[in-house]
């Protein structure tokens, strides 16, 4: 049982019993507290050290904060921190990170309307112009797309999206990781999903963070055709982190388009193109042909 | 008092032999620790494996293979070399293999015939403790071999490994296991060396001439001569029967 179930089981009063101030529901709030608590120690800690120019345990401590804000479902303070961690990678010059994270930022302050919505806006636009230069100037951030992968984008997409198709495309997609060959063989198993969760957990305890990418990027593709397609979003966003921590770019590519996939499903086809786009940019760069002959086949399937 | 489980390479036994009322008179490897066997290439590290393992199955301990350098039907055709001929327990199910050597990929999977690779840590530690799990439940006491450590070492970055090597052996001594892991001298740097060292309970090191009990549970460092034979190692415990 997660927490989000814990507090929907609160809101539903079944801690409530006869007695109102039940123990369990006094321990739950000390224990939201106590993560409150920790979730602002992080962020103190991230101040410090990125003050001492430590700008990559910085940004840890900060991803930390803002999970911990995302499970106790403070929307604003976790927009806040993506906003913060935007800061940090755009002052590293990283502007491609600064802008996923103002865009992550600038989703949760539109669904709470928050004034740091239109701050967050402009520092997107501004990163958005500032990487157009950096294009313009000809330094080689990501690929580019050719003429008719362009048009493909301009073209309205299918309203009517085949799912089962779909799905036999990211598998496909999913298959080009290196990883996939081993790890793939988990769904074969009973309790495929509890299996690759403990091959997660091992991946974590041991610090194999190619491994968590692959296994994240695996679940979700799991997720998504379960139609549990949020819960997928979820797992790719984070498997793209990991890709771009350690500069996998074949593995950046494959979830920016799964995470392109999933928004569409979502019926967000805006975000969705944007990352699709991308990633397409990315496979380019890498000059992966394999990769490329897939996403096109996935990218035809979405838009008809 | 400290248990030991005879190895089942001819001399070791007596040359573990910690002269300590305490040992009842057995020699052997240290039951439930990790033991390190290194030195340079082609010095009978692998054979003390096999010599370690098969002694264990006769004994109707199961046994856990992880194997990075060859696959299985290689180490069937070496280990019959000498004499130590699997058949037997592999019909009886005692022999769990993950293969991580990927040269057998024709063989099929099976419980207890996994393959993995060793550009994956995470998979073959999952594997692995999939496998010292099950077989914790069937026995109380098993043998499990990592040969080699150093295939694993070349193919990722050092540090995730020295963690892959912690984790592994806290999951296997938590299954009851005793371990023998190999290791090629000089393979990583002196401090990653040093570091796996300090993992492990006892080193012991093969040179080709002579074999060194560096550390031991319960007994001092010793050093005598031994040769690899047609029927495997010999290690002359006393010095006595040597011959140059």
């Amino acid at each position: 049982m997660n927490l989000h179930s814990f507090k929907s089981m609160m809101v539903l009063g079944i801690f409530d019993s006869n007695d109102p101030e039940s123990p369990i529901k006094e321990l739950l709030e000390q224990l939201w507290e106590y993560q409150e608590a920790e979730a602002g120690l992080m962020v103190e800690i991230a101040t410090l050290q990125y003050e001492d120019g430590d700008t990559e345990d910085a940004i840890g401590f900060l991803e930390k904060a803002a999970d911990i804000y995302h499970e106790l479902e403070f929307t604003g303070q976790e927009a806040s921190i993506l906003d913060l961690i935007g800061d940090v990678y755009r002052n590293n010059d990283d502007l491609q990170n600064a802008v996923d994270h103002y865009k992550h930022s600038f989703k949760l302050c539109s669904k709470i309307d928050t004034p740091l919505k239109e701050e967050v806006s402009n520092k997107i636009k501004d990163c958005e112009d500032e990487l157009q230069l950096e294009y313009g100037k000809g330094k080689k951030v990501t690929g580019s797309l050719r003429k008719d992968e362009s048009k493909l984008f301009d073209e309205s997409y299918e309203e009517t999206i085949d799912y089962g198709e779909i799905g036999k495309k990211l598998d496909d997609i999913v298959g080009l990781l290196d990883e996939s060959a081993v790890y793939g063989t988990y769904q074969k198993l009973k309790n495929p999903m509890g299996h690759l969760k403990e091959a997660y957990q091992t991946a974590n305890d041991i610090g194999d963070e190619k491994g968590q990418a692959a296994l994240l990027l695996i679940m979700g593709d799991m997720s998504l055709k379960e139609e549990k397609t949020k819960k997928s979003l979820d797992f790719f966003m984070k498997s793209l982190k990991l890709f771009r921590k350690i500069g996998d770019d074949k593995g950046e590519a494959i979830s920016r388009l799964m995470i392109g996939t999933a928004y569409f499903l979502l019926g967000e086809t805006d975000e969705g193109s944007v990352y699709l786009r991308q990633s397409m940019e990315k496979i380019h760069y890498i000059d992966d042909k394999n990769l490329e002959k897939a996403a096109l086949a996935l990218l035809k399937s979405i838009y008809g | 008092m400290i248990v030991r489980i005879a190895s089942g390479i001819p001399g070791f036994d007596d040359l573990t032999l910690s002269g300590d009322d305490l040992d009842l008179g057995l020699g052997g490897l240290p039951e439930n620790t990790a033991t390190l066997v290194y030195g340079p290439q082609g010095v009978g590290k692998s054979i003390f494996c096999y010599e370690f393992a098969y002694y264990g199955l006769t004994q109707d301990e199961p046994c856990l293979f992880l194997t990075t350098d060859h696959g299985m039907s290689e180490i069937y055709g070496s280990m019959a070399d000498i004499g130590l001929v699997l058949d037997e327990y592999l019909e009886k199910g005692l022999l769990y293999v993950v293969d991580a050597s990927s040269s057998d990929l024709e063989v099929e999977e099976s419980d207890n015939y996994q393959l993995s690779s060793v550009l994956n840590p995470t998979d073959m530690l999952v594997k692995v403790t999939r496998e010292a799990r099950f077989i914790s439940q069937k026995n109380p006491r098993s043998r499990c071999v990592i040969d080699s450590l150093t295939t694993i070492l070349e193919s990722n970055n050092e540090m995730l490994i020295v963690r892959v090597l912690k984790t592994y052996i806290l999951r296997i001594k938590e299954a009851g296991g005793t371990v023998v892991i190999t290791y090629t001298e000089g393979s990583v740097d002196s401090k990653t060396e040093t570091l796996i060292k300090s993992m492990v309970d006892n080193i012991v090191k093969l040179d080709g001439d002579k074999i060194t009990i560096e550390a031991m549970k319960g007994m001092a460092r010793k050093e005598v001569p031994y040769q690899i034979t047609e029927d495997g190692l010999k290690i002359f415990s006393n010095g006595m029967d040597f011959e140059q």
